[in-house]
């Protein structure tokens, strides 16, 4: 493996290298043999995934490793055809329902269903069940989210679910309270910074200890990022110097530049000129949640005391209106406004107070 | 044939005030003779009397079927015309066959009657004063007599049959109708020829010319004219003649004089576009009627399905009537070709654009040329289906009627039918109805039924002749983002609402325009492009308040329509629709200035989304690829935002621009885990041909997703000699390791391998021997032949060993004879 993310990622439990307390929790319940549908939840870069795989080899042994791509097709009700392809070993089949954009319950309740409906001929060497991961779960439609409980339990015997998502806010309580949620969180930079430590020295790269600190914290305790990071710092400049330039995804900087635009000026101009660089941040595909988040942190820098509270509480607002709506522009732009306004008057009446 | 002895059967009817009178007369008649009237009266009566046939004897319809019975008697008396040589006794009817001669008579209930035949003294002189007749004029008088009564007849049939086929009853009332009240006036009054059309005479002219373009093929005229016409054409550009200019302003999509290979002038279609009732239709069949065609007429109310669309253009472009005795070609009109099927309009352009070199003999659909003129008519000319006739065809833009000459036509319509008008109120209407000609005289014909007076109010107060047509996008955002001038534009098509003439003084308060509004944007229709040219445009416009809260408000109304919107489409929930235009309302009242208004048209979004599906494609191709072990862990958003930003900082380590060999550990190393990523990420170098000369690029371009126009930042881009020579190294690594692994597909490998071999054939081919390698090159390009038999296998065992080379000289060989086993290659 090329990238060292994917190059010394942990295969088992006895591997990983943080929340070990966690991990011999899992270990213990998939070891007795049975177990329920479990809920993985975390945020991005935390191991969720990396969990994922430790459970399987555990339940399979290594055979889980040798995976093939599967496609599918479905017809709607409507006749149009949808095509997704599932990737999974003969154990375990993993689903992206996400990938079909709105058409997601079909897919849900096909694919589960022809998984499900075929048992394990040798219950004796085998396990008696088949596991399904869905990934993304939190970007199901409502739709699918209803038709995933019931196919639930109801082939609760021939296949357990592992479904994986950044939150579980947009997982509708009845799914929530069928699983065993397990919270896989973010490692702290501590702990990133000792796994950076630890790579390092795989590659045989010496990695100062000062350097490995600021990678992790400017992680956002990502710790795919850090990895990519450490790897990009090496490919640019090596040996390490503790005051190297770390690398910044172009799109962060593109936000951050946007935000202080809004901040410096409020005019419908600028919102005109702001509107470009939305324009570009989504057709780059870059979700509107992450530069709603984006924007909100790097203009929270600019505001302080009473004001951080209401600026952050419009963009929750706005962010909310976001998934009832369907054009995200919209929805960035009106927050913008709004900010431009809200924060135009706090600077007017400062002024003003300035002036009495 | 002795006239004395022949019987001539003949019957007269005649129609006169509700009677009926039928003769029968025999033999050669004088002048309407009274005594053979008078016979057949009594045998009329007679045949009534005796029967009880006919009930109602003045019932008109009765009579008619009388009429026709006595038509077919007419054909039966002919028939037994042979059977009634015999002078025979005159004396009654029978039911059967009489002995002697007779004329078999039908009844309208089909009773069949014979009338036996008498020979009485009338019928001998009748047959010599004809001979005495017969000398004087030269066509007997009983001919002409006799085709005098025949094309009485035939009319009243004809007549009756109308009458019959129409009514179906027995309404004596109907035919008391004036025949020329059911007529609408638009047909009453529709102009008769070229000079009386209303619509530009330029327009008019080109039609006609283009038209006159085919005289050389459908009727072998000369056109010689048109060749001055052509040449003036080319003139016209140097001359300044006023007059010329008029006229050259009156052609606007041109015609082309030039003729093709078979004599069609180029452009074989006309097409006519303008809004409905400003005559195209009329001013078609009038111009081909004038021309000496016979109008084939298609609308949309005709089967428009492929096959039909097919037979209909070649039996009418290829076929002639043969009724008619004056024989006009045929021209094909197709109305409202707009709402035809895209399929039919491509098959109508293909057929068009069919030419003479490709017609083949065998089959029999491509047989078809046209031979004549098609003129197509539409409302809406940019509808997509019409895109392809759009470039072939001769385009004549119509333009609205100028409303003055409308309505002095109308002046004239109005006097002649006796309805009083003054011409402002002839003039109101016709701005009502936008120049809608039709519409103008359907208005007027309703109220000449109900009065005869046509008033400046009657018009305003009415609804009718008003059209809720569709207002273009622009028409709309401008009504929605401006506000209306206190001037009341009285002239203003665009607000033709019989409300506002009533409420005029009130149109600039604001709840007049905000019903204006909602009503506007109701009609719009296509509520998302309305928001979205709302939403592109209104950030552009003055602002006046410095806190911009109209900003934030316009704003929350948006994400209102949003929501709603997303509602209505998810779920099907079409209650909400009724809400939406009351977003443009917010619009309107908080952005709606005086100032005139740029309103562009919203691309943003759709360029916008353009982007992003390029984007979206590279970055599936690019996963798809992906090995399944580690695509598992990776989806398209961790990709985006994670891995591509670093992995482009990774695929582009600094390097020298020296020699691979030169290069030092860390670069060797850089190069490997490059080489390794871009492998197992999907990833290869391409050469693109670009404007300033080649470029290698990455593949899928990824590279343009996750790189933004950020100023500050320094880039570090590989040269483009690093690039190819990665490029190299790849594709080597690359068959190392599909041959490692599986092998799966074989013609790709074959491709690298072959690039390879190629690469190499350049080394020295006896420093390969030197080495001491058992191989030697076979004579013959041996080595090409197994790579395309035994493929990827074989080939990847000749990589891994030294590669064999060789050089192969036309005519002579300077390799090394030996013998050489499959097995040594293997």
């Amino acid at each position: 493996m090329s990238l060292w993310c994917d190059k010394y990622r942990p295969k088992t439990f006895d591997e990983l290298d943080y929340q070990h307390e966690q991990a011999e929790l899992l270990k213990n319940i998939v070891s007795s043999g049975d177990f329920p549908h479990f809920l993985i939840y975390g945020p991005s870069g935390a191991g969720k995934k990396t969990r994922i795989t430790c459970i399987l080899n555990e339940l399979y042994g290594p055979g889980v490793n040798t995976l093939r791509l599967e496609n599918h097709e479905f017809q709607t009700p409507a006749g149009k055809k949808i095509d997704i392809t599932t990737i999974g070993s003969v154990y375990h089949t993993q689903v992206n329902p996400s990938d079909v954009g709105i058409q997601d319950r079909l897919v849900i309740q096909e694919i589960i269903k022809l998984i499900a409906q075929t048992n394990q001929i040798d219950t004796q060497q085998q396990r008696s069940f088949k596991v399904i991961v869905l990934v993304e779960v939190d970007k199901l439609t409502k739709d699918a989210q209803h038709a995933l409980r019931r196919t639930m339990e109801k082939y609760v015997a021939s296949c357990r679910l592992i479904l994986c998502c950044n939150s579980t806010s947009r997982v509708i309580p009845a799914i929530r309270s069928r699983c065993l949620s397990i919270r896989v969180a973010a490692p702290t930079i501590k702990e990133i910074s000792i796994i950076l430590k630890k790579v390092a020295n795989y590659e045989s790269l010496n990695l100062p200890n000062e350097l490995a600190n600021r990678i992790s914290e400017k992680s956002n305790r990502n710790l795919r990022r850090a990895l990519l990071m450490v790897q990009t710092c090496a490919t640019q400049k090596y040996p390490f110097t503790n005051d190297q330039v770390i690398a910044e995804p172009d799109w962060e900087v593109y936000l951050r530049e946007t935000a202080r635009m809004v901040a410096e000026q409020q005019t419908p101009y600028r919102i005109l000129e702001a509107r470009e660089r939305l324009y570009e941040l989504l057709s780059h595909c870059i979700p509107a949640e992450v530069i709603f988040k984006g924007l909100l942190e790097e203009l929270l820098t600019t505001c302080d005391g009473q004001l951080k509270i209401e600026i952050t509480q419009i963009a929750a607002e706005y962010e909310h209106r976001l998934r009832q709506g369907q054009k995200e522009i919209f929805h960035l732009e009106a927050f913008i406004a709004k900010f431009m306004i809200v924060y135009k008057t706090f600077l007017d009446s400062a002024m003003g107070e300035l002036f009495d | 044939m002795d006239k004395d002895l022949d019987l001539y059967i003949n019957v007269k009817v005649m129609y006169n005030d509700d009677d009926l009178d039928i003769e029968i007369t025999g033999g050669v008649l004088p002048s309407g003779s009274s005594i053979a009237v008078r016979k057949i009266d009594d045998c009329k009566k007679r045949l009534f009397e005796e029967n009880d046939l006919i009930e109602d004897e003045h019932s008109y319809v009765d009579d008619i079927t009388t009429i026709k019975e006595t038509n077919r008697k007419k054909q039966k008396l002919h028939t037994i015309d042979v059977l009634s040589n015999k002078k025979n006794e005159f004396t009654r009817y029978h039911r059967t066959i009489p002995n002697k001669s007779f004329v078999v008579l039908t009844s309208h209930s089909n009773e069949r009657f014979y009338l036996e035949l008498n020979d009485d003294d009338n019928y001998k002189s009748l047959a010599i004063t004809t001979n005495k007749t017969q000398s004087l004029l030269k066509i007997s008088i009983d001919e002409l007599m006799d085709q005098h009564v025949r094309k009485k007849l035939d009319e009243i049939s004809a007549e009756v049959d109308n009458i019959i086929v129409g009514q179906q009853g027995k309404q004596l009332e109907t035919n008391d109708l004036d025949f020329e009240e059911k007529e609408l006036w638009v047909d009453k009054f529709a102009p008769k020829d070229f000079c009386e059309l209303l619509s530009d005479i330029g327009i008019n002219r080109t039609l006609l010319e283009w038209l006159k373009l085919w005289d050389y093929l459908v009727f072998n005229k000369d056109l010689s004219h048109f060749r001055q016409l052509q040449n003036r054409q080319y003139n016209q550009k140097e001359n300044n003649n006023s007059i010329k200019q008029v006229k050259k302003s009156f052609f606007p999509s041109g015609v082309q004089y030039e003729l093709d290979s078979i004599k069609r002038p180029q452009q074989k279609v006309a097409l006519l576009c303008g809004s409905p009732g400003s005559g195209k239709t009329t001013l078609a069949q009038i111009v081909a009627r004038h021309a000496g065609y016979n109008i084939i007429e298609m609308n949309a109310s005709d089967d428009r399905s492929i096959e039909a669309f097919r037979t209909r253009i070649e039996s009418s472009t290829q076929m002639r009537e043969i009724l008619n005795k004056t024989y006009r070609p045929n021209c094909l009109l197709i109305d409202e070709i707009d709402g035809a099927p895209t399929q039919s309009i491509q098959l109508l352009v293909d057929l068009i654009n069919r030419e003479h070199g490709t017609t083949t003999k065998n089959s029999k659909n491509n047989s078809f040329m046209l031979y004549r003129p098609i003129i197509c008519i539409c409302n809406d000319l940019y509808v997509p289906a019409l895109k392809s006739l759009r470039q072939i065809a001769l385009i004549l833009h119509f333009p609205r009627i100028d409303h003055q000459s409308l309505a002095k036509r109308l002046m004239i319509i109005a006097q002649q039918s006796n309805i009083t008008a003054d011409l402002s109120a002839i003039t109101s209407l016709c701005l009502k109805s936008v120049c809608d000609v039709r519409s103008c005289l359907h208005f007027m014909q309703f109220v000449a039924k109900c009065g005869t007076r046509i008033d400046r109010k009657l018009v305003d107060s009415s609804i009718i002749g008003v059209k809720d047509s569709q207002k273009s996008m622009f028409e709309v955002w401008n009504e929605i983002l401006q506000a209306p001038s206190s001037k009341t534009n009285q002239t203003s098509l665009v607000l033709e609402d019989p409300l506002i003439r009533m409420q005029k003084k009130n149109s600039t308060t604001v709840t007049r325009r905000l019903q204006l509004i909602e009503m506007i944007s109701n009609l719009g229709g296509g509520n998302d492009r309305l928001y979205d040219g709302l939403f592109e445009n209104y950030l552009t416009i003055n602002h006046r308040d410095r806190k911009l809260s109209s900003l934030a408000y316009a704003n929350s109304w948006l994400l209102f329509y949003d929501i709603l919107n997303k509602e209505v489409y998810a779920q099907q929930n079409y209650f909400f629709w009724q809400f939406l235009p009351y977003t443009a309302l917010t619009f309107h009242l908080l952005f709606a200035s005086n100032q005139p208004v740029q309103i562009k048209y919203p691309q943003k979004q759709v360029e916008m989304n353009t982007k992003h599906r390029t984007y979206l494609s590279s970055i599936e191709t690019m996963l798809e690829g992906i090995k399944p072990s580690l695509r598992q862990y990776i989806n398209s958003t961790t990709l985006v935002l994670d891995i591509l930003p670093y992995m482009i900082e990774i695929l582009q380590p600094r390097l020298r621009p020296t020699n691979m060999a030169l290069f030092t550990a860390k670069e060797k190393d850089d190069i490997k885990t490059l080489i390794d990523v871009m492998i197992t990420y999907n990833l290869s170098y391409t050469q693109q041909r670009l404007a300033d000369g080649a470029a290698i690029v990455l593949e899928p371009p990824v590279d343009a997703v996750a790189l933004f126009a950020v100023d500050q930042k320094q880039r570090n881009t590989l040269s483009f000699s690093c690039r190819q020579m990665i490029s190299k190294e790849l594709t080597i690594e690359k068959v190392k390791r599909h041959i490692k692994i599986k092998p799966n597909s074989t013609s790709s490998a074959t491709k690298i391998v072959d690039k390879i071999t190629k690469s190499s054939t350049r080394k020295d081919f006896f420093a390969k021997f030197k080495l001491g390698t058992k191989e030697s090159t076979n004579t013959r390009g041996n080595v090409t032949s197994t790579e395309n038999q035994t493929g990827t296998n074989i080939l990847v065992k000749i990589i891994e060993k030294p590669i064999i080379t060789f050089q192969y000289n036309e005519g002579f060989s300077d390799a090394v004879r030996c013998r050489v086993k499959m097995q040594d290659l293997l």
